[in-house]
């Protein structure tokens, strides 16, 4: 069977999902994959696209019952009210320090503790795997306070400091499911490689760097982005050891209303000092607009990189 | 006797091998070792052994005090709210979770197909992923039109107001949280996507040559190759609604830390009583879906 044929053989033969069969169904098929997606899509699309139409809108379109969904003209108070509430830059600031590089730190880190793990002869592997997913179980709380009282006593707390400390040692948010993608994904590359680079003479470190670092792009960019994500929307963790020396942009978005209404109490409510739906709205979508924008930055290598890491294994 | 001296010294030689392999692996995974026990197994533990002291806090210095099981005792018997809210919240992971795991998989496997616009879709679908985050979702909770779409398709919703049967009032709350529910799918998506590409092409072909229909080999093929990751991924989900930030028990459990009578241990007792039922309900999700045996 040529490759040609054979890829439209399995075209007509992938529409298994709902049963059809035969070249006949095919548009039939296609058709009702776009309608379920589409239906979902827009489910899940549904609070994005609110939040972008109401926080468009001013006072008069949000009391109109006329105006539901497109505003009749477009009007960035909200957005500005927001962003002053907010303290946009500031909190992006000091978002960006608490981010870029822990998320690197913990990118690295990770990579070397999988790669050591995969590739070498480690004692109790597995019992380390193991304890490794035993705290992806247990919540976040439990370790919160305990370790508020631990940096305390290194008279961490009010610097920026802990978020650092503990993305370098590996042990931000959720780092365990990285550290299982990494086994994963070191696990399943040939061997071969790394013996030929010993072989020629390289060192342990530098087959790493040189050969399994490389490789490793899809699993790095899966995890850079991730652990970017994971700790910029953190709140009840990371952000609450460096309260006094970083806030990050969510830590202003939860206290959104009181800090609104420090703001703007001396304007009084007839003068557009009331704190509306369409002004909170902006706000929360200004916090995540910088994560949008990384989204659709880096989304091609995103898709690609999920496609190539072998998250699942075998 | 010129073999045995050889094997012998290949033997020393495989040894320090090894030994040098268990070296630099360790090298390799010590940083991670280091944190491990420095920040998360030293406050796991001291957050159970303050589970059963009162905390004092002294100038300078923390006291603690040995009262046994009376934490454990007052969130059942005196707290009013605790027992409320730690059920609704198991209830919710429990009914929430299913959900999840099949939404996901759908989702997954139609992206798996190949049409036109394919990577626009998983854009969208991966697009919960990035925005997920406490604040955000509290946020857009409080405004309640944001996070449910008006589904009155069919009268549907007004028909489960007027039955006051106990299962008509649950369907309605899942329809109210129809999107919130959908919105912890994003990451389930994606490691059932990359689940089904590993599935060999080849069997289902074998599978349509010896005369089995689309939908058997859905469930003869498909489904006991993703045993393994429904299961991953219905873990995972259970942790993720259950540590939600939003969610009522962690909500009362933050709020419980800076409780003046009985700080932080009150709050370590509810989080470890929360930890302790989700470890149960994955507990069971691992005893029904663990592989079969002779399986693989």
């Amino acid at each position: 069977m040529s490759l040609k044929k054979d890829r439209t053989y399995w075209q007509r033969k992938t529409y298994w999902l709902i049963g059809s069969r035969g070249k006949e169904n095919s548009r039939l098929g296609k058709l009702t994959t776009y309608f379920i997606l589409t239906g979902m899509g827009f489910v899940f699309l549904y609070p994005l696209l609110y939040m972008l139409s109401v926080s468009f809108m001013d006072t008069e379109d949000l009391v109109d019952a006329t105006v539901t969904w497109i505003p009749t003209h477009l009007s960035v108070e909200s957005f500005l009210k927001a962003a002053k509430t907010l303290d946009f830059w500031s909190g992006i600031k000091d978002s960006l320090i608490m981010t870029v590089i822990p998320a690197g730190l913990q990118t690295f880190t990770l990579a070397l503790t999988g790669y050591g793990l995969a590739r070498y002869r480690v004692p109790g592997k597995k019992f380390w795997m193991a304890l490794a997913v035993f705290i992806f179980l247990i919540p976040t709380q439990v370790t919160m306070i305990p370790r508020f009282l631990l940096f305390n006593s290194y008279k961490m707390i009010g610097t920026i400091w802990p978020v650092y400390l503990i993305s370098a040692l590996g042990q931000g948010v959720k780092s365990s499911v990285f550290l299982l993608i990494y086994y994963n994904f070191f696990n399943s590359y040939p061997k071969s490689l790394d013996e030929a680079a010993k072989i020629d003479g390289a060192g342990p470190l530098k087959v790493f760097f040189k050969i399994a670092l490389p490789m490793a792009k899809p699993a790095l960019v899966l995890t850079y982005l991730f652990s970017f994500i994971w700790i910029w929307n953190d709140t009840t963790q990371l952000p609450q050891y460096s309260t006094g020396a970083a806030t990050t942009l969510p830590m202003h978005l939860q206290q959104f209303v009181e800090r609104f209404n420090k703001l703007y109490a001396s304007v009084g409510v007839s003068t557009g000092g009331a704190l509306n739906e369409s002004i909170r709205l902006a706000g929360t979508l200004l916090t995540i607009l910088p994560l949008i924008l990384l989204y659709f930055l880096v989304q091609k290598q995103f898709v690609e990189s999920i496609e190539r890491t072998g998250l699942t294994g075998e | 006797m010129k073999k045995q001296k050889k094997e012998a010294r290949r033997s020393r030689l495989r040894l320090s091998y090894r030994a040098r392999s268990t070296v630099t692996g360790t090298m390799f995974f010590l940083p991670w070792l280091i944190g491990f026990f420095a920040i998360t197994a030293y406050p796991l533990i001291y957050s159970l052994v303050i589970c059963f002291h009162q905390v004092q806090i002294k100038p300078g210095e923390i006291g603690l005090e040995y009262i046994g099981w009376e934490y454990f005792r007052q969130a059942f018997a005196v707290d009013t709210e605790y027992p409320t809210k730690l059920i609704s919240s198991v209830c919710n992971v429990l009914m929430g979770t299913p959900l999840v795991v099949v939404f996901s998989l759908v989702i997954a496997l139609l992206l798996n197909r190949k049409f036109r616009g394919r990577t626009v879709y998983r854009i969208v679908f991966f697009l919960p992923v990035v925005i997920m985050s406490g604040p955000v979702m509290s946020e857009l909770m409080s405004e309640s039109s944001a996070m449910s779409i008006n589904m009155d398709i069919m009268g549907i919703r007004s028909i489960l107001m007027e039955l006051d049967y106990g299962w008509a009032s649950v369907l309605l709350t899942f329809l109210n949280s129809f999107v919130r529910i959908l919105w912890f799918c994003g990451v389930q998506i994606i490691v059932f996507l990359a689940g089904l590409q590993k599935i060999d092409r080849n069997m289902y072909e074998a599978a349509a040559i010896d005369g089995a229909t689309a939908w058997e080999a859905f469930w003869k093929i498909t489904l006991p190759h993703m045993r393994p990751i429904i299961l991953l991924n219905t873990i995972y989900t259970i942790v993720e609604m259950g540590t939600a930030s939003d969610d009522a028990t962690n909500v009362k459990i933050v709020g419980a830390i800076r409780d003046i009578a009985r700080p932080y241990s009150y709050a370590a007792v509810l989080s470890w009583i929360y930890a302790f039922c989700l470890l149960l309900l994955i507990l069971i999700a691992f005893v029904l879906l663990k592989p079969r045996k002779g399986s693989e």
